[in-house]
């Protein structure tokens, strides 16, 4: 159940576009046996509009020719970014982060990474149609991507899965492959987006519903193997109130 | 061309150049020489494009040209089966890769490839836990220099292997910063309760824990800080200790109960019970404690460290 100080939940409702992100997602949390209490109703608005970012930067980037490579063969614009040794990507000095990030949709050929890395390429992305370039400039002025590792302190909480009481959409979810072969550990698992509670956004295997994935993930097991890829109940996601206060101190 | 001639020592001594030079020099001898010379994956590996632009690939031995096709694609068609069957001589072949070329380095990412390949198939599909202390070697070697870690570090924990948490925790006391800070950060995705604060605590930590972790199968794909390994608190209560970081069938049917009982409790409060279980076998409590039923101790662990049951 949503529940938002000072306001009637069903007319907050009623104001959301029909069939946005946005509706659906305040929805699942309405629809929900789990308490939503948001005491500031713009904090709640902040909160949807970027989960609907992070999944109109997930179809995004699906949609570009952003590759799929391990962190040995990783690839980048050398205008933009440089490769570490260990397979980041680092933001180049005196280079906005904004640009750095519209340039991986826009020059996606130059770009390979692996599942977890465009995840947080994915974060960016939305942060950057929420933030603006001027403030997401300000907030992330150094930026490294690779896996879950250097993350910036804004979004620090992407990078740990915890049990929610729902899985929403927007979401970080993991498919865990537990008898991969070990040819490939690559695809150990499969981190992903849930972009409408049912499909999913994963790097390098694309859009589709959850048993796809798992028949993906199990093709790529030992020969031996009898346990199967699944689903994870755990979920990622940002931490939605220190975004949102640094977009407030920030305007 | 004299016979006796080392190759491996034409390269330490004339580097790279020098060898490809010598081996210019010498083609009609060098096969027979390679062939013939236990030399190391490192000399062999700067051998190989002179290999292939002589097409003298067929000349060479069984394993160096198994060697070959393994540099070449790393997953080759006989692969699976060879490891099914535990075929002695390709392990063979990669702990020569691992041992000769490890500590090695080659401009070109492909060496550190084949020899983390080697590492993993040596770790999980040979079971060959003889070569963890070297890889936790390397692990740390290249991540003092922040170089790729990510496949050797994954094939590393997931060795059965419980002797893992014991190699991380000698480089808790390394002099070197880098090497003490990445030994607790690997340390602290497996701990449920307060992480340590100190070298001593945590040593203390790997002592209590290391015979009742498991894997879990979380890597850094998972998340910034996966609980790779997991320490299973039931076992620890109960001190039945686990083989091989897997939690294997040894709790009876009265353990059993209690383990649902335990699950009750999050993880922390799991932590907390079984540490206390941990410290009065520990103690000079260790007769009376053990007297006591499973229903009394877990009674008597929640009573003193604060806990409602």
């Amino acid at each position: 159940m949503l529940l938002i100080n000072g306001v009637e939940t069903a007319e907050f409702l009623n104001l959301l576009p029909s069939n946005s992100v946005q509706k659906k997602i305040a929805n699942q949390m309405n629809l929900s046996y789990n308490e939503y209490f948001y005491a500031d109703k713009d904090l709640l608005e902040f909160e949807l509009k970027l989960r609907a970012e992070i999944t109109v930067a997930s179809r995004k980037l699906y949609d570009s020719n952003f590759s799929f490579a391990v962190f040995r063969d990783v690839s980048v614009n050398e205008e933009f970014w440089n490769i570490t040794k260990n397979g980041g990507m680092e933001l180049k000095q005196s280079i906005s982060s904004f640009d750095a990030m519209q340039d991986i949709l826009k020059n996606s050929t130059k770009y390979a990474t692996e599942c977890a890395t465009a995840m947080v390429v994915v974060y960016y992305l939305a942060l950057c149609e929420v933030y603006g370039k001027e403030i997401f400039d300000k907030s992330f002025e150094k930026i490294t991507l690779m896996n879950w590792h250097k993350l910036n302190y804004l979004i620090s909480e992407v990078g740990q899965m915890n049990i929610y009481p729902d899985q929403l959409i927007g979401d970080r979810l993991y498919f865990l492959n537990p008898s991969v072969s070990p040819k490939s550990p690559q695809w150990q698992g499969e981190n992903v987006i849930d972009l409408t509670g049912n499909t999913y956004y994963g790097h390098g295997i694309g859009i589709h519903k959850a048993e796809f994935f798992v028949d993906t993930l199990n093709r790529k097991r030992s020969a031996d193997a009898t346990e199967s890829a699944y689903l994870m109940q755990e979920s990622g996601r940002p931490n939605f109130s220190k975004l949102y206060n640094n977009l407030k101190n920030n305007l | 061309m004299q016979f006796n001639v080392s190759l491996d020592n034409i390269r330490t001594q004339s580097g790279d150049i020098g060898l490809l030079r010598y081996a210019d020099e010498n083609t009609d001898g060098i096969i027979s020489k390679i062939n013939a010379q236990n030399i190391t994956f490192r000399t062999f590996y700067t051998l190989i494009d002179f290999i292939k632009l002589n097409n003298f690939e067929h000349l060479l031995s069984y394993k160096y040209r198994l060697t070959l096709t393994i540099c070449e694609q790393l997953d080759f068609a006989d692969y699976d089966n060879l490891c099914k069957a535990k075929n002695i001589e390709l392990q063979n072949i990669f702990n020569w890769i691992f041992y000769t070329g490890f500590l090695q380095t080659f401009n070109d990412k492909k060496f550190d490839k084949v020899i983390d390949f080697a590492i993993t198939i040596l770790i999980c599909e040979f079971e060959d836990f003889k070569i963890l202390p070297d890889v936790c070697r390397l692990i740390f070697k290249r991540n003092q220099n922040d170089e790729y870690t990510h496949d050797v570090l994954w094939a590393f924990l997931k060795a059965k292997d419980k002797r893992i948490l014991k190699f991380i925790s000698y480089y808790l006391t390394s002099n070197n910063m880098k090497d003490r800070l990445f030994a607790v950060e690997l340390l602290e995705g497996f701990c449920d309760e307060d992480t340590p604060k100190s070298t001593k605590e945590w040593l203390l930590w790997v002592q209590d824990n290391i015979d009742f972790c498991y894997q879990t199968n979380k890597h850094y794909q998972y998340s910034t800080t996966p609980n790779t390994l997991s320490v299973s608190h039931e076992h620890k209560f109960l001190d039945k200790k686990l083989n091989s970081l897997q939690k294997d069938n040894i709790l009876n049917e009265k353990d059993n109960a209690f383990v649902t009982k335990m699950n009750e409790f999050d993880k922390y409060k799991k932590a907390e019970i079984s540490k206390f279980a941990g410290d009065m076998r520990a103690s000079t409590m260790r007769a009376k404690w053990e007297k006591l039923t499973v229903d009394e101790q877990l009674e008597s662990a929640m009573k003193n460290i604060g806990g409602e049951f």
